[in-house]
Order: C-alpha cells, then structure tokens, then sequence
C-alpha cells in the first residue's frame, strides 16, 4: 500500500508517513544520490597551494548543501609541537619528528572518522602532504575500513614564481615564522620543500595508480588529468577545480535602485525604479567609470528593476533568468504586514527557520542556492564582473563569498543603494562595503528576538578549519602519547582574524552616509 | 493570484515595461548558453579510426543544440565517399597512396569552407569536424584556418588501447557504413582493421608537455577512463569538457513517463499541485507491474517534487529521490487555469502562446526555453547514471525527450508524451532506440496540437543530423574539383507512431536507417 503523504510545512515537501512516524530527516531540492563519505586527500609539496584549494572546494561543498570539513595536519602538529625551530623537523631522517608528524596524521583521520560517522559530515577534506605512497596506502586502508570513497587531489606546479608568490603570501606570516624576518622564513621555507622533494612520490596514472580516482591540478589549472571519476559529486569537484582560477580581480555585488514596490514594502513583483532608484543608477555608473575597470562585465537579472539600474550604466550587459529575486509564491506582491494578516501562520513558520522555508508555490533560500549556482561557477571563471541583483539572490551569493552559514545567510545585511566590492586574498576573501550616497527604504527584516537563539540543529556549517573554529578546537588536538605539553596558546590575534566571515563584517556599517571600508584578511596557514 | 494578475495590469501599462518590451523585441532569442558563447568554436576531433569520434562528435552536438547553442557535424568521411562513390579496400588510406591523399585534402577543405559558411552565415556557433586529424601537417592547416577567421578551435582527442572495445565498435557502426554494402563481417572487421594500421604510421597524438602545449584541448582516454584537459578558454569549452566526462558508454536505459492522471488532468487544468485520480492510481499500480516484470534491477527512481509524482511513486515500493528541477513548467498567472479560462482572460497571451510556443514565457512563469536550463543538471545526472525510471510531467518530459531524440525547438513543444504510457529509451550505436508501453489505463489525453493557422517561425535551434541524413543536406557534397556530379540523398527522418499500441519499437539515427538509400 502507498503511504500518505503530508506536506512539509516548512519546506512544503511531500513526505511520506506512515505508522504516524515521523517525517524523515529535511530533504534538499536535488538527490543526495545516497553515497558513501568521501575523503578527499590532498597531495603536493608544500606551497603549491592545497590549502587554498582544500578551503575554497569546502567552502563551495558547504554552500552547495554537502556538509564539509577540512582536516589540516599542519595544524595538528603546531599543536603538537608549539616551537617551531627550523626545516631541520622535517628532514626525512629526524626519527623523533617523523613519528610526531605520523601521529598528527593519525590523529587527524580518527578526528575524519567521527566527522563522517558521528557528527553528519559528509566529506572531509585531508589536507597535507601526503607525498609519499606510504602514506596514500595508510589513507586508502583508512577508507576501506570505514566504507569512505577516497578521491586524491594533487598539486604540481614547477613554475619558482608561482611558487615564491605562494610562500610570501601565505607561508611567511604563517605562525610557525612568528619570530624571524621574511627572508629567513624564505629561506626556511625552501629548505622545508626540499626535503619533502626527497621522498616525493607523484601519482603516477599508468601504472601505480591507475585504478585510484584522482585529479592532477597542474600548473595552477592549466592543465588537469583526471583518472576514474567514480560518482556525482567526485564529477562536480572537477568541474568546480577545473573552472576556478587565481588572476587577481574584483567582483562586486549590488542590488537594483530602490523601486517602487521597494517603496511601498512590497515583496517580489516586477517593478520599475523610484525617482532616488534612478539617482543610484546615476551614482552606480559614477562609480564604475572611477574604478576604472577594463573589460568589467555586467550581469542583472531579468527583472525590470535589475534591467533599469544597468541601463544607466550605459555599457553592455547580460541577463540571467537564474538571478531574478526569490520567488515568493502566493506571497508575491504583498507587503509583509498583509502577509502577516493573510497567512499568518505561513508568516510565523518562514521566521522560525528561513532558509529552508519555501513560499507555497514558491520557493526557499535553500532552493535559491540551488538555483544561482550556475552563476558562482561562471563568477569563479570570469574576471571582473558587476551583478546587479536582489535582496535574497545578492544574500546566497555573499554567503558563498564569505563562507556563511544557512543560518546566517537570510539575515545577511544587503541594503539598498550599497555596493560591495570583493577582492579574493590569500584564503579568504576581502570586503569593502560602498554606500553610494542616495537614501533608499531599509528592506531588511531581522532575525525575530524570540527565536534569536536555540535555532534548530543546523545542517550547513562553516568551512572553517579547526583551530578557526571555536567548538572543534576544544576537543582537537589530543596526542597523548607525546610528553611535550602545550607550552602556550594560540596568539589572540591570530585567532580572532583567522576567520573569513568574521562578525564584525562591515556590512553592518553600511547604513551610514560615508564610504567606507574595512579589510578582512584572513591568514591561517599550514 | 488575483493580486499578482492585478498588478500585471498596472505594469503593463507604464513606460517601463514598453521600453522592456522593445528591448526584448529586438533581442535575439537564443539561449543563455548561446549568450556565453563569444566567438564560434570549431571543435576538432582526434583518432585513429574506430575510436569513438563520430559518437562523441553527434551526441555533443546534441547535447550543445539542446541546450541551445546551434552545433552541427561535418563529418569528413561523407564528403570523402561522395567524392570517391565506390570504396575498394584499404589501399585507399595507405598514406603512400598519393592520388588518394590528393582527394582527401581536397575533401577536408571542403568540408572546411562547409564550416566557414555555417559559423559565418548560417548562424552557427559551434561546428564539429569529425575527421581522424591524426597528423600535424592536418591540424596546422586547421589551426590556420581558425586563425584567419577568427575562430576559437577545442580538439578532443580520443585515445583507445582496448582491442575489445575497438572491435565492438567496428561491429557496431562500421560494418553497416555505406564503405562496405555487400560483404560479410569478417572481411570487414579485417579491411577495417587494416586501415587503422595505415592511420597508425602516421599518427602524431597531441603532444602536451611540448609541441600542444598551448593548445586547447581534452584527451579522452580509454573511454572516458581518463581525462587530460589542457588550457580551457571559456564557458562552451568548459562545458564540454563537463559533458564528456560525464556520459558513459555502459548499456542502460531510461525510462520516462509521467504522474498518474491526476485531478486537474481530468477538469482540464494546467500546473497546480492536485493528487491522483482514481485511474491515476491504477497507473500507479499497473506501473509497480511494469517495473517488476522488466526485472529491472539498480533501478532508480526520480520524481518532482510535486505530489501527482511522489503518489505515483509511492506506489512501487522502492526508494525514490525527488527533485524541485523536474517540476511541471510555471505557468505564472495561468496557474491552475484550464486552457478555456487563459483563452478567455489573457487572449492575447494565449495567441502568443500559439505563436512561439518554445520562447514563450508565461507572466510571472516560464517557457520551455527556461524549461531546458533548469532541466540541464537532470540531464547531466542521467547521462552518468544507469538505469533509471523518470516520473515527471508533460512539459519536462518533452524536454527530457528532446534531447535523447535531438528534436528541435520547434517540435520540442509538441511531442506527444500522452500520460499512462511508459517511454523506455536505450542508446544504441549513434541514436536512441525507443519502446513505447502504453500501460493500458485510460486517461484524459492532455496534448494540444499545434494549431495549424500558423506557420511555424524559423528555427533557430537545428538538428544535430549528420549531414546525409538531415535535409538541407541537399546542398552540401560538392567536390567539384573531384570531378564527381554530386547526387543528392535524403533519407526521411522517423516520425513518432501514433499514440495506442501497445508496443511500438522505433529507432532514431541508427546508421543503418541513416544510409538506407544508399
């Protein structure tokens, strides 16, 4: 006998119930084509940029919806080991420090395991040399004993420029060089490299491991091999690798001028400007020319009111179906004050968890990401790009930028008339918040107080590696066989600008009649 | 719905939306794929003979013309045996073989200015030249050629050391080509394999450590076993790049069919969210039927996340994974209306409707150009997966089904995908063979002819046919310098069967309906 099926209230899914059970675990707009968990292992010298690859694809996974995780064993043996003294540690026959090093790694897998099996994870990413087949074979028997895929991600690059930009960037201000000058951690650094290079083992397609499932990311993207993409998500981590690029650029993210629906507090529509609508066209193309940007693209969406705010600008543009404003279903049209009245109890359910609270006939924060996800690989594949947008849509792609939960992501402050320009650094993501000096409505509704805190269970977390990571970091690091004690913490500082999307992100400055900017740099490193 | 349709009213009248409307009016209506598409693409395939190329280079140019990017195949070998009517044997490809050499450069170069008059005048985005292309001396002439006309060049070379999996392919397409009409199979498995070894003397693979370094292109390597992807340029390179790791060559089927007659089917309704109908539930159950006695195991079963396809689902006991992307096309304002109401309040967008059903977007909903973008991740996902049983709707149905059959945008709208009938869907060779099970509950039929006032608009989107088998064939061999009269051949492409048999077996493409006239 079929079951009954019962809707959902928050998500508006059809489940099925049978025996009055309960309805299963939330469902996503797309399969989640019931797979195993994945561990992705990184392979590479060091500085041939893994960490950034490992902390970008997590942050992509998060976003997409499959909970991730980066396991970086460097920083488990800075924990282990709190004084960092030269390249002299990782020298292949510095018995003492091996052992360190294999047990960090140990350690680090079993934290993988509880990942994957306890805590919802999905994939967990492994991020460390793992330069030797000795190693690889560990991480292999590792999976196979716990039913984890396993699909390697290796980094070669012999070009010294990428490679000494790579380590200026983020190797130098890197914790373990806390005391010397930049040209002695340089120097160090390279040393650290050579000796890795020793017992390098690259992957080898044609005969040790060709039935392994793997990419080669050679010469930062200009090249890929890629052997035995086994499943779904193995096949959108390639396409993800394969599209991404590191030339330095400039992508910024507005909304549409201020429109008349705008005014009157009215949700979705299609609309046109207000008078200061059209004021902040004039000031947004203003803006443009002084930035003085060659070959900026500009995209809106196909809404009138994204169409308009581009016309001014008075260059070439493109629209995208997929950026039109969330679809607010039976909603669409109203202000919220006659949603409340009409649909009160749709009104109180979207407040109680709005990201996965999908419009009747419409749809949810949840289903936008799905949605715009076209358009963040095409982001990471263009240079400079303006996108002229919407409140929600401009809310999912902020939150992919900087790494923000499904919990914060609909509360994202994106006002009217303000632009934000995002410049990728190191591994994060710099912010700058440009108020464009024309007054619009305030669209923003916040975070109702009573269910401010103790949300549900949060399904998406945070990319953030361990030692960024507040609650990871209390039960980390936790090798016990070695008798060296912590001799001391983390420096506050590091810590507290160690996250890319910190609380203090100017967005919330934004309101005022000043430009300003705030630079959030992050810096982890390995 | 009545605020939504009021404010529609008041839009529509201001200036605002008449400059959109002039706006839209004067934009090409091609698809977003087609927007990033900047500069023609020639994409250049690579191989010894047998390797899979002409499979590649058709089911890409379906793929890229579905999703709306006008691609089309100039195969080399059609020009080559137009120009030379009766093959011998494989002394013609012996590369010491000059006057043989002779026709087939001259052959190339036609089917090169074929290219040059597609990308330039005929619309054209993207051309395939499925050609073995195995030397350098080749490809130099057409590096410059993409050179002197601005063209962005892609190679995808397919590499191949199984012997299994080239004598199956001997087999599958080459015994039936036109090259050998008379002979039994084992003197052609033999002529053919010999004419790879005269490909394979002179065969230069792309070299990407030194002399391709800087070109781009992807080696596919044992049948997609192995990838190796240099230098991407764009969106489209990117894309196919996508695509071609992602299809497989295992033997699968597709099963597409749609809900149970649901309420809304019975009153004549559109879109909603409305259950079964009594019959509805019977063909839920003669489904569950269908499923066991094909013994189909591994199946997997996708629904929308509308309820007509979930209760139908329901039914068959195994699990099911339900996506938002299969849901039925919005109607925006029509929602939930019978086609007698939208006739009645918004005539005009009713005749416009009838106009240009494939661009049409309903207010505040879409069209089945729309349709296509959003339906493109499900197609990706079930060229990687392998049998599965697709539960959807009319409108995604004809979408899924326009792409496996390489229809047009202009008949896209009107296949004829009636509920209560199972389309089971198997690759074979070059197409598509299609079983049609029509599971004998009756239901309220939902399809509305094209009317027939109207000339259809021109096509923008083509067919992906080979050039012999597709009609504006009529004007393409012509090797004047060959001194060959060129004949025009023109095999009648299949139609669908009439709906109510019970069983009906049909084949797109298959090579040897292809050159049936030969």
């Amino acid at each position: 006998m079929p079951r009954e099926l019962t809707q959902n209230r928050i998500q508006k899914i059809w489940v099925p119930t049978k025996d009055d059970k309960p309805a299963p675990r939330r469902a996503a707009g797309a399969p989640h084509f019931a797979n195993p968990p994945t561990v992705i292992v990184m392979v590479g010298l060091p500085a041939r940029g893994k960490t950034y690859i490992s902390k970008k694809l997590t942050r992509y996974l998060n976003w997409i919806g499959m909970p991730t995780k980066v396991f970086n064993v460097g920083e488990y043996r800075r924990e282990a080991v709190k004084n960092y003294s030269s390249y002299d540690f990782f020298k292949p026959d510095n018995e003492c420090a091996v052992k360190i090093r294999q047990q960090c790694a140990l350690a680090a897998l079993r934290d993988v395991k509880s990942y994957l099996k306890d805590e919802g994870g999905q994939v967990a990413v492994f991020d460390a040399t793992n330069t030797t087949r000795d190693r690889r074979d560990m991480i292999l028997k590792f999976g196979n004993e716990n039913g984890f895929k396993v699909f390697f991600i290796e980094s070669v690059c012999d070009d010294p420029n990428v490679i000494a930009s790579n380590i200026m960037e983020v190797k130098v201000s890197c914790p373990d060089y806390r005391n010397c000058n930049k040209t002695e951690a340089m120097l160090d650094f390279q040393r650290r490299i050579e000796c890795y290079k020793t017992s390098y083992q690259p992957l080898d397609p044609d005969q040790h491991d060709k039935d392994l499932s793997f990419i080669k990311v050679i010469d930062v993207g200009r090249r890929f091999l890629v052997n035995r993409i086994q499943d779904h998500i193995q096949s959108k981590i390639v396409y993800y690798l394969m599209n991404i690029h590191v030339q330095p650029r400039t992508i910024y993210l507005c909304r549409h001028g201020e429109s008349s629906d705008n005014l009157e507090g009215r949700l979705g529509g299609d609309s046109g400007l207000s008078p200061r609508g059209k004021q902040f066209s004039a000031a947004l193309a203003h803006f443009v020319k002084e930035q003085q940007l060659n070959d900026l693209k500009v995209w809106t969406s196909q809404l009138c009111r994204s169409i308009q705010t581009a016309e001014h600008l008075g260059v070439p543009y493109e629209q995208w179906k997929a950026l039109n404003e969330i679809d607010s279903g039976i909603c669409e049209d109203m202000t919220y004050d006659e949603v409340k009245e009409k649909f009160p109890e749709e009104f109180a359910l979207r407040d109680e968890d709005k990201f996965y609270y999908r419009y009747p006939a419409g749809e949810s924060y949840q289903d936008l990401v799905q949605r715009v996800e076209p358009v963040i690989m095409e982001l990471e594949r263009q240079e400079n790009v303006l996108v002229i947008c919407h409140q929600a849509v401009m809310r999912c792609l902020l939150a992919y930028f900087l790494d923000k939960s499904a919990d914060e992501m609909p509360y994202l402050k994106c006002p009217l008339h303000t632009v934000l320009k995002l410049t990728p650094v190191a591994y994060g993501c710099k912010v700058e918040s440009i108020y464009l000096n024309v007054e619009a409505v305030n669209t923003h509704r916040d975070r109702p107080e009573e269910v401010k805190r103790g949300t549900g269970t949060l399904i998406r977390r945070n990319s953030v590696t361990p030692l960024t990571s507040p609650e990871s970091n209390i039960k980390k690091p936790r090798i016990d066989d070695l008798d060296e004690p912590p001799i001391q913490d983390m420096p506050p500082s590091v810590a507290s600008i160690a996250l890319c999307s910190p609380s203090h992100l100017p967005l919330a400055l934004a309101g005022q009649n000043l430009r300003m900017s705030r630079h959030d740099i992050l810096q982890p490193c390995q | 719905m009545a605020a939504k349709q009021q404010r529609l009213a008041v839009v529509s009248d201001s200036q605002v939306e008449a400059k959109r409307t002039d706006l839209r009016a004067n934009e090409k209506k091609c698809s977003w794929a087609s927007y990033m598409t900047y500069s023609p693409t020639v994409i250049v395939m690579i191989g010894l003979p047998a390797r899979g190329k002409t499979y590649m280079a058709k089911k890409l140019t379906r793929y890229l013309n579905w999703i709306g990017v006008p691609t089309k195949v100039f195969n080399l070998g059609v020009y080559r045996r137009e120009a030379v009517k009766a093959y011998k044997s494989y002394d013609f490809f012996r590369h010491d073989n000059k006057e043989a050499m002779e026709i087939r450069k001259n052959c190339a170069l036609v089917a090169l200015q074929d290219v040059k008059g597609y990308l330039n005048e005929e619309g054209g985005q993207i051309a395939v030249f499925d050609a073995t292309n195995t030397t350098r001396e080749r490809r130099e002439l057409i590096l410059n050629f993409a050179k002197d006309n601005a063209y962005k060049l892609f190679f995808v070379e397919s590499i191949c050391d199984d012997p299994d999996v080239i004598a199956t392919n001997i087999l599958d397409v080459k015994v039936s080509s036109p090259d050998y009409p008379e002979r039994d199979r084992e003197s052609v498995m033999e002529d053919f394999l010999k004419r790879i070894e005269c490909y394979k003397v002179t065969y230069q693979p792309l070299d990407p450590d030194r002399h391709d370094k800087n070109l781009s292109f992807i080696q596919v390597i044992n049948v997609g076993r192995r990838f190796l992807v240099n230098r991407v340029q764009d969106y489209i390179q990117s894309k196919i790049v996508y695509y071609l790791m992602n299809i497989h060559v295992q033997s699968h089927s597709i099963y597409l069919c749609r809900h149970g007659e649901s309420h809304h089917n019975v009153e004549g309704q559109i879109g909603g969210d409305a259950e079964l109908s009594e019959r509805g539930k019977w063909f839920a159950a003669a489904l569950k039927e269908f499923v066991e006695e094909h013994h189909l195991s591994d199946l997997k079963v996708w629904t929308s996340q509308l309820r007509r396809t979930i209760q139908t689902a329901e039914e068959l006991g195994v699990p099911y994974e339900q996506w938002k992307i299969l849901n039925e096309i919005d109607a925006g304002v029509c929602e939930e209306m019978t086609y007698k109401t939208i006739e009645e309040k918004f005539p005009e967008e009713f005749a416009m409707r009838d106009q240009d059903k494939y661009h049409y977007r309903y207010p505040g909903g879409e069209s089945y150009q729309d349709l296509v973008q959003r339906l493109e991740p499900v197609i990706m996902e079930l060229e990687r997966q392998g049998n599965v049983l697709v539960i959807c709707h009319q409108a995604v149905m004809r979408c899924l089904l326009a792409y496996f059959l390489d229809k047009s945008a202009d008949d896209l709208p009107y296949l004829k995908c009636p509920l209560h009938t199972v389309l089971k869907l198997t690759p074979v060779a070059y197409g598509c063979k299609v079983d049609m099970f029509d599971l004998k509950v009756e239901a309220v039929n939902t399809h509305r002819d094209r009317p027939l006032v109207n000339v259809p608009p021109a096509v923008l989107r083509r067919n992906s046919f080979t050039p012999l088998s597709s009609q504006d064939q009529i004007k393409r061999p012509r090797l004047y310098s060959v001194g060959n009269p060129s004949q025009a051949i023109v095999s009648q492409a299949p139609t669908l069967p009439s709906e109510g048999t019970d069983r009906v077996v049909f084949y797109f493409f298959f090579p040897s309906l292809m050159f049936s006239t030969n």
